[in-house]
């Protein structure tokens, strides 16, 4: 019952989100909607990974980047289409979190999850030593736009999340998610089931980065513009997004992305103290409500049968 | 008479500097039930975890099926056939019990064997009724009482179609109206044909369950035989009891 | 040339050896990877530039105020929402918590101090030659403290009471509580040490290394490698990773760049786990 009431919400959500060009003329809002609905596919790829397997990925910007200055990349070279610099970034990020995932998979949780810390600190400091390359402190400006208009470019994003997140979504539902949460309760067990669970680590952790990449890349082209203040400094904030909206079932996430994102531009007048009241925010929801604000509807009914009459 | 169908040469395990398992050979016959008895610490569970691919054995080698599989890993030695529980139970606590049993269905030796959505679904639901879990499909697994999480990591391990099954103390826990159904799970099992290790310390169906015995203490292997040959070795019992208990041994 | 390499090599391995150290015994013995442990050498070292600078404390009072507050931190952490965290079986609650914690810290901080660089000044005003070197006072002082600090760690884990239901709860965490040993008080006494000897580092490399605000993360990443390529549970392999690294890192600066030192450590790791996961004196915990 929940889960139909949400699947309409979700209906609903999506149709105002395909309507709202036309009923509001309203240039700002479609701006930081759109950048809400980039991070809601950020969070929801965060989610796939580290939600399902419950290793935690504290490094998904730096498969942002690959996307990001992909572009930046590939446009000082020549001219293409935008999709072609997201299909690019896709494929490109898929294979960076893949050779990542090799040696890195093999590290119990807590020591996975301080690898990706290192491996995107590593990342931001390529970035800096680079920067003829990719702009370094700066960035780089003059990248092509989306399309030529606002409302052009909201659709296109709109596009792409909906397509996005409907995969991630559905993928998870599959069997697929279910071998994920399964290496997540006990690895060794699902082992000991006949599955290769290297396999199913690695695939998921390439499908995740993947998508982050693209995204990465749909950012750049939004913008016109990529820099690290654009993919670094939302690392931890797309963390907060998928635990605050809640992990395991991709949705809950990308709307976290989409509330937090949104918050971000109410609260931007505070300044600095933005940051310190995401930060407050999530260890607050990590030790009070700990399943975000949105799992509760996929979250099973505990049994009430017990078992064995004697018990 | 039936073949030999697991074999294990010499097999060592080493800690540091201690043996959990010593030079252990020993021979399944193919369709037994092979009880394996011994104290805490005898090395019993660490012998599973070895043959179950888990450890990788310092020294020795063991076959199965005339095919040395010494260095597979969990994945595979699962896949040939050969299958365990454990002692403290391992589930799918994020799972539903109809998930858990779907798990191993997913795994390549039985995807083949189980072509789409509608053969896993049936094969489920006749192991799920054969097991005696079939009310509680789509409930999770947490939360559920200790006897039905045993009958549910029972009906896992079936669910691989092994023809091997080690069985790590799968009555621990249960009072004695939650042991009976187990049991004849147990025994059905068999029954066709397969070949069942298990470890137990329930003594009473321990005996009524097992053809043969083998006896370790301290990572070595101290007796094997029948059920009442074992009862009366004073070896065995200075294992359990201590030295000297031997001399109040009576049948 | 080659002297400078070594000396350098030197007093930066006996830095990362002393944060390394303290990281490895919270997860040795209460189980923790704590991600707050880089916070520890950065509170400490802005604690101290607070007395000194702005409360007029002599230093060396700031200095040992500072480690002892902070090490009262690393209980406080401990004791109340990692227990608690721990105890809901939620692990990757845990590491997202205390990540959380250590960026709060930091915008905690630059809310406070701004982002300016600060430093101490220095604990001694001379320069030693070492092997034709010179080495400034302070980072000699910094290296003597470190090395001092470790020895006194091995002693009193040997040889006091406390120090041996330490090793023992490292062990057998169960074990050891049946015996009667208060694990509670051991992951506290634990968490204080751990804790202190992070803020000690701080403390000590602050008149010659910048106080920042992001210093936490280099502080979390470099302990974080050198006890895997170290060896989980070897506080020997801890010792001998961290002088390694020291010396690649230094390598790496002196001949290619200082900006990919720190890609040193990962590499590291990476080849660690390709080669020998268990690291290099590691002990597989089962």
């Amino acid at each position: 019952m929940r889960r139909k009431i949400f699947a309409l919400f979700m209906i609903g959500l999506v149709v105002l989100l395909l309507l709202l060009p036309v009923v509001r003329d309203d240039l700002y809002l479609l701006t930081i909607l759109s950048i809400a609905l980039c991070y809601s596919v950020l969070a929801a790829s965060w989610d796939f990974f580290s939600g399902y397997t419950g290793r935690e990925n504290f490094g998904i910007s730096a498969f942002v980047a690959v996307g990001g200055y992909l572009v930046g990349l590939v446009t000082s070279s020549f001219n293409a289409p935008p999709i072609l610099s997201i299909l690019m970034g896709f494929i490109l990020a898929g294979i960076v979190g893949f050779l990542i995932g090799l040696p890195t998979l093999r590290l119990r949780g807590p020591y996975f999850a301080l690898a990706t810390l290192a491996l995107v600190t590593i990342a931001e400091n390529l970035v800096l030593a680079f920067a003829r390359v990719t702009g370094g402190e700066d960035g780089l400006y003059g990248l092509p736009y989306l399309t030529v208009t606002i409302e052009g470019s909201y659709y296109y994003v709109l596009i792409f999340a909906i397509i996005s997140i409907a995969i991630l979504f559905l993928i998870g539902r599959s069997n697929f998610g279910l071998i994920l949460k399964a290496i997540n309760s006990d690895e060794e067990a699902t082992r000991s089931s006949g599955i290769r669970v290297t396999k199913y680590k690695l695939l998921s952790l390439s499908l995740s980065a993947a998508f982050a990449g693209a995204t990465g890349a749909l950012l750049a082209h939004f913008y016109g513009y990529i820099g690290r203040d654009v993919v670094f400094q939302s690392n931890l904030l797309i963390i907060i997004m998928a635990t605050v909206g809640g992990t395991g079932f991709v949705l809950p996430a990308a709307l976290g992305g989409i509330t937090i994102s949104l918050l971000t531009e109410y609260i931007r007048a505070f300044g600095e103290l933005k940051n310190l009241t995401y930060t407050a925010l999530l260890m607050v929801m990590i030790l009070f409500v700990p399943g975000g604000l949105f799992s509760f509807v996929f979250a099973k009914k505990a049994s009430r049968k017990r078992g064995v009459p004697n018990e | 008479m039936n073949d030999v169908i697991l074999k294990t040469i010499d097999l060592t395990k080493r800690f540091g500097g201690l043996a959990a398992v010593d030079k252990v050979s020993i021979e399944v016959i193919e369709g037994e039930i092979l009880g394996i008895l011994g104290p805490n610490g005898a090395g019993k569970t660490t012998l599973f975890n070895i043959l179950s691919g888990y450890f990788r054995p310092t020294e020795g080698t063991f076959t199965y099926k005339g095919r040395d599989i010494t260095k597979l890993s969990s994945e595979k030695v699962a896949s040939l056939g050969i299958v365990r529980t454990y002692q403290i139970v391992r589930l799918f606590d994020k799972l539903t019990v109809h998930e858990n049993l779907l798990i191993p269905c997913l795994s390549a030796r039985m995807s083949a064997k189980l072509k789409d959505k509608k053969d896993r679904e049936n094969y489920i639901e006749n192991l799920a009724e054969e097991v005696g879990i079939s009310e509680f499909l789509d409930l999770p697994t947490q939360g559920l009482s200790h006897g039905v999480r045993k009958l549910v990591e029972f009906g896992r391990a079936l669910a691989n179609d092994p023809d091997v099954l080690l069985l790590d103390e799968p009555f621990s826990g249960l009072n004695p109206v939650e042991v009976e159904p187990l049991a004849n799970v147990i025994r059905n099992f068999h029954k066709k044909g397969n070949t069942i290790l298990i470890i137990e310390h329930k003594l009473r169906e321990f005996m009524k369950l097992v053809e043969r015995v083998v006896a370790m203490d301290r990572g070595k292997i101290i007796a094997s035989g029948s059920v009442k040959e074992i009862s009366e070795n004073p070896l065995v019992v200075e294992a359990y009891l201590g030295k000297g208990a031997s001399r109040f041994v009576g049948t | 040339m080659f002297s400078s390499l070594i000396v350098n090599s030197f007093l930066n391995g006996s830095i990362y050896m002393l944060l390394a150290v303290g990281f490895s015994l919270t997860f040795g013995v209460a189980g923790v990877v704590n991600l707050y442990h880089g916070a520890y050498y950065m509170v400490a070292a802005y604690l101290a530039y607070a007395m000194f600078y702005i409360w007029s404390f002599p230093i060396w009072l700031a200095s040992i105020l500072s480690v002892f507050i902070v090490g009262a931190l690393g209980v406080f952490m401990m004791r109340v929402p990692l227990a608690y965290l721990k105890n809901t079986k939620k692990e990757s609650s845990l590491l997202i918590f205390t990540l959380g914690a250590s960026y709060f810290t930091e915008y905690l901080l630059r809310l406070i101090f701004g982002a300016r660089h600060y430093s101490l000044p220095s604990f001694f005003g001379q320069s030693v030659s070492v092997l034709g070197e010179t080495v400034p006072g302070s980072r000699a002082f910094a290296t003597i403290v470190s090395i001092v600090c470790v020895a006194l760690l091995i002693v009193f884990l040997k040889t006091s009471r406390m120090g041996k239901e330490i090793v023992a709860t490292s062990q057998d965490r169960l074990g050891s509580e049946s015996i009667g040993i208060n694990t509670t008080r051991v992951f506290s006494i634990t968490a204080f040490v751990a804790a202190a000897l992070a803020g000690i580092a701080g403390v000590a490399v602050s008149p010659f290394l910048a106080i920042s605000p992001g210093m936490w993360l280099p502080a979390l990443i470099k302990p974080f490698s050198i006890v895997i390529l170290g060896g989980l549970g070897s506080i020997w392999g801890t010792v001998i990773a961290a002088f390694l690294m020291g010396f690649g890192e230094t390598l790496v600066a002196t001949y290619w760049s200082p900006n990919f030192s720190e890609i040193v450590f990962l590499v590291a790791v990476i080849l660690v786990l390709i080669i020998k996961p268990a690291g290099l004196l590691g002990v597989k915990k089962t």
